[in-house]
């Protein structure tokens, strides 16, 4: 919440700012949820003086943007020129295929499977990716504490993009996060980071899971994950970047402890987490380096392909062309 | 006589003329539903349908055109965007299929390009800007007249940080004070309001401010949408197929 400061505008001095608070108006909603006779009768100022009862002095802080017209049309036309640009040319995989053509920024992607197959390759393979082809920067949030700089490495040396292998260091900001409060205060300095001007495409959170089950508070559980997915949602939207996350899939057994008799794959996370991914992704292995993709959840309707193989390699996930 | 006090801004806009929504979706909503000042409610289970296919069919046959197809409106929308699902990429491929489908002869460029200027959109990222987003959401009907939908997606997306704070906070309670914010606010300014909400259907109502219930359930096809009349307490139950675009196949009374 933010609190009323003299900052906020002209009208906000010191003592105004006292006065209001001892009639418990702290906050910018307390302000604008009270009714304009009291706050002239707390302020002893009249209507015109202060503006009081409209929202006018919160406008260039407060309210959120309004992507109208022009604003709006220019994302749409970019997106789409992108869009049909990587149609013709550079939608050469099946992955990119199942996703349209590629990552849309302003959205949260998903990755989930049970251990083990293959996700955290993908998430390297992203880095990669973007650390070979662009000059944009990549965040690796790790919280399992397995991200490891020399496999990235030994990645891009195979891929014989020797040239890039110094962004390897460069590019990729990995930082390794412990607890809850680790991963908010480190969205918060990517903020900083953006708002003071760093290029940034990608965030890659691997995993969710490490972070949700240190608690069995349930309350506790979701309302860490609102704040999470709050900042995240401002980061992608208003600084254009894209968020992969890692998540498990969890196996219950519908039968008793005698008779086991099918098993039910569930997301974790719980059920507030199951709708915040814009695009949902499940990796399941197939055979020892091979894995099937499937699109659980898209921005399309209805999806005219589901599912793909990839391969496992030491260079990453390797994808079959397309067509 | 119950005297009633109403804003500059409430009073401007019940004494203005303004485009209405009767008949935007004839299928869910008959008899020219639904006037100025009614409020739908939109439910559903997240985890088993998706709500947002018909929350950006009521924004494109809102802001399309009215000179192409009599259930488009060529009207403006408000959409409070708090969970993100709904984006611009989806509600222009919607545009792109419908247009297709009523072989529109007008160049498509052209009507994309006036139907997003009809859509404002406001992105609230927590429980504060949301609220006063509100606020500002009276303000905008003010300055544009044309304005005849507001859409809130999700009505109750901050319910574990408020639930954080007091424990013994309901997703019900929580909904209910989100929707007493906004409907104080809009009650008179002559438009719709429709909002979402992720719970399962129970035969309670929600709030007596609510006019119709929208409710999202699996179907044989794709998905069924249950749509409760409050007013004469009817419900009828549409199956709806869903391609590119929201396909409304028939109506059977119950």
């Amino acid at each position: 919440m933010s609190r009323l400061s003299p900052n906020m505008h002209t009208f906000f001095n010191a003592d105004i700012i006292e006065l209001l608070n001892s009639k418990k108006i702290y906050t910018v909603v307390d302000f604008i949820n009270s009714d304009a006779r009291t706050l002239e009768k707390i302020t002893r100022a009249t209507f015109r003086v202060g503006n009081i009862g409209s929202t006018k002095p919160f406008n260039k802080n407060f309210f959120c943007s309004t992507q109208k017209l022009l604003r709006l049309l220019q994302v749409y036309f970019i997106k789409l020129r992108h869009y049909r640009n990587r149609d013709k040319k550079s939608i050469k995989t099946v992955i990119d295929m199942l996703l349209e053509g590629g990552l849309f920024t302003a959205n949260i992607y998903e990755i989930c499977g049970l251990p083990a197959t293959g996700k955290t390759l993908f998430c390297l393979t992203l880095v990669k990716n973007v650390i070979s082809n662009t000059k944009d920067n990549v965040y690796y949030l790790d919280t399992k504490r397995d991200f490891s700089a020399q496999q990235l490495k030994l990645m891009l040396n195979i891929d014989n993009k020797v040239r890039r292998t110094r962004g390897c260091n460069e590019q990729n900001f990995s930082k390794k996060i412990n607890n809850r409060k680790d991963l908010i205060t480190s969205l918060f300095e990517i903020k900083q980071s953006l708002i003071e001007g760093l290029k940034l495409r990608l965030i890659i959170i691997d995993s969710l899971p490490a972070l949700y089950l240190q608690s069995s508070d349930h309350i506790e559980n979701n309302s860490f994950l609102n704040n999470m997915v709050n900042i995240l949602r401002y980061l992608t939207v208003e600084f254009n970047t894209v968020v992969v996350i890692t998540n498990l899939i969890t196996l219950w057994n519908e039968g008793s402890f005698k008779t086991q008799e099918r098993y039910i794959e569930n997301i974790s996370c719980g059920k507030y987490w199951y709708n915040i991914p814009n695009v949902r992704l499940k990796f399941s292995k197939n055979s020892e380096n091979k894995c099937q993709v499937t699109l659980l959840k898209t921005m399309k309707i209805p999806p005219d392909v589901r599912h793909c193989e990839v391969q496992l390699t030491k260079e990453g996930i390797k994808e079959n062309k397309y067509g | 006589m119950e005297n009633k006090i109403e804003s500059g801004v409430q009073l401007f806009s019940r004494v203005t003329r303004k485009t209405c929504l009767e008949g935007i979706n004839p299928h869910l909503l008959p008899e020219g539903k639904p006037c100025p000042n009614q409020i739908i409610e939109i439910i559903g289970d997240d985890s088993q349908v998706d709500k947002t296919n018909l929350l950006i069919d009521f924004i494109v046959r809102c802001i399309l055109p009215v000179d192409c197809n009599r259930e488009w409106k060529g009207s403006t929308a408000i959409l409070v965007n708090t969970e993100f699902q709904i984006n611009l990429f989806k509600i222009i491929k919607v545009i792109e299929n419908l247009l297709q489908k009523n072989q529109i002869s007008k160049p498509k460029k052209h009507i994309i390009k006036s139907a997003l200027k009809n859509l404002i959109i406001f992105n609230c990222f927590n429980l504060e800007e949301l609220e006063v987003t509100f606020h500002k959401i009276e303000k905008t009907i003010h300055h544009n007249e044309n304005v005849s939908l507001v859409l809130i997606d999700n009505i109750a997306t901050q319910f574990w940080i408020s639930k954080f704070t007091d424990n013994r906070l309901s997703y019900y309670q929580h909904s209910l004070r989100i929707f007493g914010l906004i409907h104080d606010i809009i009650k008179s300014l002559q438009v719709v309001l429709i909002f979402a909400r992720n719970e399962n259907a129970n035969n309670k109502r929600f709030s007596k401010e609510v006019d119709f219930r929208i409710e999202i359930v699996n179907g044989r096809n794709d998905f069924n949408a249950v749509v409760t009349n409050y007013e004469n307490q009817s419900k009828i139950c549409v199956p709806i197929k869903l391609e590119p675009f929201l396909e409304f196949i028939n109506v059977s009374n119950s």
